[in-house]
């Protein structure tokens, strides 16, 4: 068994007077999809976000690749290598599809070197940035404006941004809610193909246990199975948390 | 220890008046989101309607009261001209439409009153000395501004925390959406808090009046410590309100009064004299900048709506 | 790229007019438009350089015109301490105008929305007084400094280049990955994280060089008028730079020239009528601020895509 390249351990975070989640432990390895389910307000995104540093966790680290990232602000966890795709598409819908990509390419560049258009380092983050929408499907697109894509095509450009930054370790906030079954295929099958590894939230029970080489289901913050998908789907405990007739 | 105990009670004094003006910029920000610039117009007003009513009735409190009307009716006529157009704008319209507004007033005013500063004597009653120490005797009007201070921060806790129409005021601060929902009038709601946070204004205006010249103008710079009384409390926070208003009061005060010592032991006494009273006008700022470096939400941070 | 925009073309045809109205003041004698039309361009400098921070990065500063101030006192400093010339004293007041600029930013970017204006307010003011307290600089009342120009057509038209290159700066940064991250900031701070930008310092630096402009401005400011006083630092001095950015279109790079020339079209229209012009100017700002979206270069750009 390799090292995990994400290793998180003993995440807690309260709200009020509400555990959102408690004492979760969780590995993900390279080139492993790794699926976090449960029912709303398990806690899943919550985790997600103090994983990236978007919500600031009472207890518990994040080891990248052997670093603790535990402190670092996100653009930093970013440069580090972890990436992230946004649940609602929030992206730059006034610029255009290759613009919204490009800011996570160019971030590497530095402020300095940003400055100036013409330079080599400005050259090479373009095609890059064309080589990443060709990947995801949207070569044809990259001088539009984002408001003018389609829902789904608004998720291959999430990839494509969350790609944008070279991650290790990609973190995905439900990428295939409100897809179409051609689409998500699709994104299925890029997720499949980043190469990377990929810790993913989401809803779709289907496209979990299709594609997730390793399952963890939260209820009431805690983690109550955790293994292959196959021994989580014979799990009662799992069973019971994500609700009969929902499981296959 | 008599210089002390008269320079805490000034402290206090600034304090209750930052607080006035502070309460009603919390409560419009509360309630409806709105930042207004003419907040310090109403305070102006105030001012310039008790010197103009006192000495056409005759009377400070007749003055007194007329005057808080008026501004009041000014408010409610200003509100239903343009911030009620405000309420789903941009910040910065509001800080803008609300800019234009000042302009205006700043020029009314001297316009109506004449460019001259204007002064009210108090009666020789308020303006008679009440020996609180051996050696301090304080003008009662002075004392009238602590408790007018005291009773509205008490009373406007009592309102919001107690009455029908506090819920109401809550109910729209936390979720305006769902308190009409629930049978709150919000246009009504929102004109009555518009027109008690002007009021406040008025009222801390009307207390100023007989302890300095009146002029135009005089709104703006209380207006920019209120504002940083607004943001050290914790953005739409009364009780933050109330506490940071009354430690810059003192903070102001007190620098006021050491900073001349404290530089005439640097510089030539000359020029210690010219330089402390704009360099100690800067203390609330310093004291400002240091403290939202360590608390940059300030003192109650409000919960995000 | 594709056919200029509208309001291109007219900033383009505005910047032709301000290059050739010196030829028709001589032919005319009316040496009064040039004060005027170089005021107007100083101002619009000073605006050019608050709409990096207010148009493209979204942060409304109100203490722009403490800035300008500082700039102003710096160059009025070394040319009565030291008797600087020009190029001294606009290398000072750039110097001091970027680092005040860079102090206020640390502390106001700290906080978020409201509580930011609030606070570059604050501390704009802050420095009001401090220049107030400058006594051997006149305090409340100011103080004349010597002229460094003596209002000749050479001031005129280094202003002119000035704020023609301020002009095209601003619409280069804009277009560069600083300038994109800048304004991504504006839309959404978190997906600009999300992208590996350090957006705090993106904008401290933004600040910095907006302060830098301001300096600039400031400077040509003491040259112009020869007199610096703390009455151009206060906040109704910044609010009204707000103004003139936003009229003029927030964001977009004509943006300041148009707000600042309507707002000196409008304030010599108004003074000559009354001296208390502002009775009108205010009703005026309100009415423009509840009418109008998007500022004039928004408005111009508007009328033609429908």
């Amino acid at each position: 068994m390799t090292e995990p390249v994400l290793s998180v351990r003993g995440m807690r975070r309260r709200f009020g007077g509400v555990v959102a989640v408690r004492d979760v432990d969780l590995d993900v390895r390279d080139g492993e999809v790794h699926a976090v389910i449960g029912a709303n307000g398990s806690g899943k995104t919550t985790l997600l976000r103090m994983i990236f540093g978007e919500v600031q966790p009472d207890a518990g680290r994040v080891v990248l690749a052997g670093r603790d990232v535990s402190e670092l602000p996100v653009p930093a966890r970013v440069r580090a290598g972890i990436g992230r795709a946004y649940q609602i598409s929030s992206n730059f819908r006034g610029m255009s599809t290759a613009d919204n990509v490009a800011f996570g390419v160019r971030a590497g560049v530095g402020i300095a070197t940003a400055l100036l258009p013409g330079a080599a380092a400005a050259r090479h983050a373009g095609e890059r940035t064309l080589a990443l929408l060709a990947r995801v499907g949207l070569g044809k697109r990259a001088d539009d404006l984002a408001e003018d894509l389609s829902h789904g095509e608004h998720r291959q450009l999430e990839l494509a941004m969350a790609l944008a930054t070279g991650p290790r370790v990609l973190l995905l906030d439900e990428p295939f809610a409100g897809l179409g079954s051609a689409e998500a295929l699709f994104v299925r099958d890029l997720i499949r193909g980043a190469g990377i590894a990929v810790l993913m939230v989401e809803h779709d029970l289907d496209a979990v246990f299709a594609i997730a080489d390793r399952v963890t289901v939260l209820a009431r913050g805690e983690v109550v199975a955790s293994g292959d998908p196959a021994a989580v789907r014979a799990d009662p405990a799992a069973r019971e948390s994500f609700g009969n007739g929902a499981a296959p | 220890m008599t210089l002390a105990f008269e320079q805490l009670l000034n402290g206090l004094q600034l304090g209750v008046l930052l607080y006035l003006v502070a309460a009603g910029l919390t409560l419009v920000f509360g309630v409806m989101r709105v930042v207004n610039l003419a907040h310090g117009s109403f305070y102006m007003l105030g001012a310039y309607f008790v010197v103009a009513f006192a000495s056409w009735t005759g009377s400070l409190m007749a003055g007194a009261v007329l005057a808080l009307a008026a501004t009041t009716a000014v408010a409610l006529v200003v509100e239903r001209l343009v911030i009620a157009r405000l309420y789903r704008r941009e910040p910065l319209d509001q800080l803008l439409a609300t800019f234009g507004i000042v302009l205006f007033f700043d020029e009314l005013a001297p316009l109506v009153w004449g460019p001259a500063g204007l002064t009210l004597a108090l009666p020789p009653g308020l303006a008679a000395g009440v020996q609180l120490l051996p050696d301090l005797a304080v003008p009662v009007w002075r004392l009238v501004i602590l408790a007018a201070g005291g009773l509205v921060a008490a009373g406007l806790g009592i309102v919001v925390a107690r009455t029908r129409t506090g819920a109401w005021i809550r109910a729209g601060a936390a979720d305006p959406e769902t308190a009409q929902t629930l049978g709150v009038n919000l246009p009504l709601l929102f004109r009555g808090v518009f027109a008690l946070g002007a009021a406040l204004a008025g009222l801390a205006g009307i207390l100023t009046a007989p302890l300095l010249t009146v002029q135009s103008g005089m709104g703006n710079d209380i207006l920019v410590l209120a504002f940083v009384v607004v943001v050290l409390g914790g953005l739409g926070s009364m009780r933050g309100a109330l506490a940071a208003s009354l430690a810059l009061g003192i903070l102001d005060t007190a620098g006021r009064a050491a900073l001349p010592e404290l530089l005439a032991a640097v510089l030539s006494p000359e020029a210690a004299d010219t330089a402390a009273p704009a360099l100690s006008s800067m203390v609330v700022y310093v004291a400002m900048a240091a403290f939202l470096w360590a608390r940059p939400d300030g003192l109650f941070p409000a919960p995000r709506r | 790229m594709t056919r200029p925009s509208p309001a291109v073309v007219a900033v383009t045809v505005l910047l032709m007019a301000l290059a050739a109205a010196p030829l028709l003041a001589a032919a005319t004698a009316q040496p009064f438009v040039l004060f005027l039309l170089t005021r107007l361009m100083i101002l619009a400098i000073a605006a050019t350089g608050l709409n990096l921070v207010l148009g493209i990065g979204g942060m409304p500063s109100f203490g722009h015109a403490a800035l300008v101030g500082v700039g102003a006192y710096a160059a009025a400093i070394v040319a009565l301490q030291t008797g600087g010339g020009a190029w001294t004293q606009t290398f000072w007041a750039v110097a001091a105008a970027t680092l005040a600029a860079f102090a206020m930013g640390a502390i106001s970017l700290r906080t978020r929305g409201i509580a930011f204006i609030l606070v570059t307010l604050a501390l704009g003011q802050m420095l009001f007084f401090f220049a107030a307290a400058l006594e051997p600089l006149g305090g409340d009342d100011g103080i004349n400094v010597p002229a460094t120009f003596a209002g000749d057509a050479g001031f005129y038209y280094a202003v002119f280049a000035l704020l023609a290159a301020a002009t095209a700066a601003t619409a280069w940064v804009r277009a560069t990955p600083f300038g994109m991250a800048l304004r991504g900031g504006a839309v959404n701070e978190d997906r600009i994280a999300a992208a590996g930008i350090d957006l705090p310092r993106v904008r401290l630096l933004a600040f910095a060089a907006s302060g830098a402009v301001c300096g600039l401005a400031g400077a040509l400011t003491t040259f112009h008028t020869a007199f610096v006083s703390p009455a151009a630092m206060g906040w109704s001095r910044s609010a009204e730079l707000v103004a003139m950015v936003l009229v003029g279109g927030a964001g977009a790079v004509a943006g300041p020239l148009f707000g600042t020339a309507a707002f000196v079209a409008l304030e010599e229209l108004l003074s000559g009528y009354t001296t208390r012009w502002h009775l009108v100017f205010g009703p005026v700002l309100v009415i423009v601020v509840l009418a109008a979206r998007g500022g004039i270069a928004g408005w111009i750009d508007g009328r033609t895509r429908d």
